[in-house]
C-alpha cells in the first residue's frame, strides 16, 4: 500500500502593516494599521518564511491600494510590516482569503485614539480546483 | 458602536522589554513580577523570557486566572512594557479590538 505523506499543520499567520501620515487639515499625526489574519499550511521554518514573505508582498500592495482608494492618501513613507508568532489554527483548514481589520490612530492630546475603518478581506491564494484541470 | 464590543479576558501578559541586562537582573525581574501579581491577587504559572529581534527581551507571563484586557494592559505597564506599545494597546482596547496585544517575532523563535 502506498504510504501517505504526513499532513502539514495549518498555522494561523498574523501580520500587521502600518504607516504614518500627517493630517494637514487637523494638524494631527495619523497612523494607519492593517491586521491580516490567515490560516495556511506550513511545517518547517522555511515554509513559514515563504508564506510570510508572500503575505508581506501582497499585504503591502493591498495597504497602498486600499488607503489610496478609500482615504485618498498617497503614502510617501515606508510601510512597516511585522509578524506575530504563528499559532496552530483552531480549524485545520487552509484559507484562500486573509481577513483584514483596519484601524486609524490619531494623536489627540498626546494620546493615541483609535478609529475603526471598514474591515474586509484580501485574496491570498488561488482556489484549488476540485477535479483538476479542465 | 465599535467601542461597546467586549474583549475576551486574557491569561497571558506579553511584555516588550527594550533593554538587555545581566542574567542576575532578570532573576530579580522575575521575582518582582511575582510580587506585583501577588498584590493584585494573581499568580504567574510560568514566566517565559526570550530574546527579541532587535534588542532586549520578550516576556510572556501565564497567569493562573484570566484578567480583563484593560487590567492586563495596566499590569503590562507596571511590569515595564514599552510605553508606546501600552498607549497603542489602550487605544485598540477602547475600540473593542480583540487582538490588541501585539508582539512581533521572527520565525523559529
Amino acid at each position: 500500500m502506498r504510504k501517505r505523506g504526513r499532513k502539514r499543520p495549518v498555522r494561523n499567520f498574523r501580520m500587521t502593516a502600518s504607516s504614518f501620515d500627517y493630517d494637514e487639515r487637523r494638524h494631527q499625526p495619523v497612523e494607519m494599521e492593517m491586521y491580516f489574519n490567515i490560516n495556511r499550511a506550513a511545517r518547517t521554518i522555511a515554509e513559514i518564511r515563504r508564506i510570510r514573505s508572500e503575505l508581506e508582498q501582497k499585504g503591502r500592495k493591498h495597504f497602498h491600494y486600499w488607503i489610496h482608494k478609500h482615504l485618498n492618501v498617497r503614502l510617501d513613507r515606508a510601510v512597516r510590516v511585522n509578524f506575530e508568532k504563528e499559532q496552530r489554527a483552531k480549524r485545520q483548514v487552509q484559507q484562500v482569503y486573509a481577513s483584514v481589520r483596519r484601524l486609524m490612530m490619531r494623536r489627540i492630546d498626546r494620546r493615541w485614539v483609535a478609529e475603526e475603518l471598514p474591515s474586509g478581506k484580501m485574496k491570498f491564494a488561488k482556489k484549488r480546483k476540485k477535479h483538476g484541470r479542465r | 458602536m465599535a467601542g461597546d464590543r467586549s474583549i475576551p479576558s486574557t491569561k497571558v501578559l506579553m511584555i516588550d522589554l527594550d533593554i538587555t541586562v545581566d542574567g542576575s537582573w532578570l532573576r530579580h525581574y522575575r521575582r518582582m513580577v511575582q510580587r506585583v501579581l501577588e498584590s493584585y491577587g494573581l499568580k504567574a504559572n510560568a514566566i517565559r523570557v526570550t530574546p527579541s529581534r532587535n534588542r532586549g527581551y520578550h516576556v510572556r507571563i501565564y497567569l493562573n486566572k484570566p484578567v480583563p484586557a484593560e487590567t492586563a494592559n495596566m499590569l503590562q505597564l507596571l511590569l515595564l512594557d514599552d510605553h508606546g506599545r501600552v498607549d497603542f494597546n489602550r487605544a485598540r482596547i477602547k475600540v473593542g479590538f480583540a487582538e490588541w496585544d501585539k508582539l512581533f517575532e521572527d520565525p523559529g523563535r
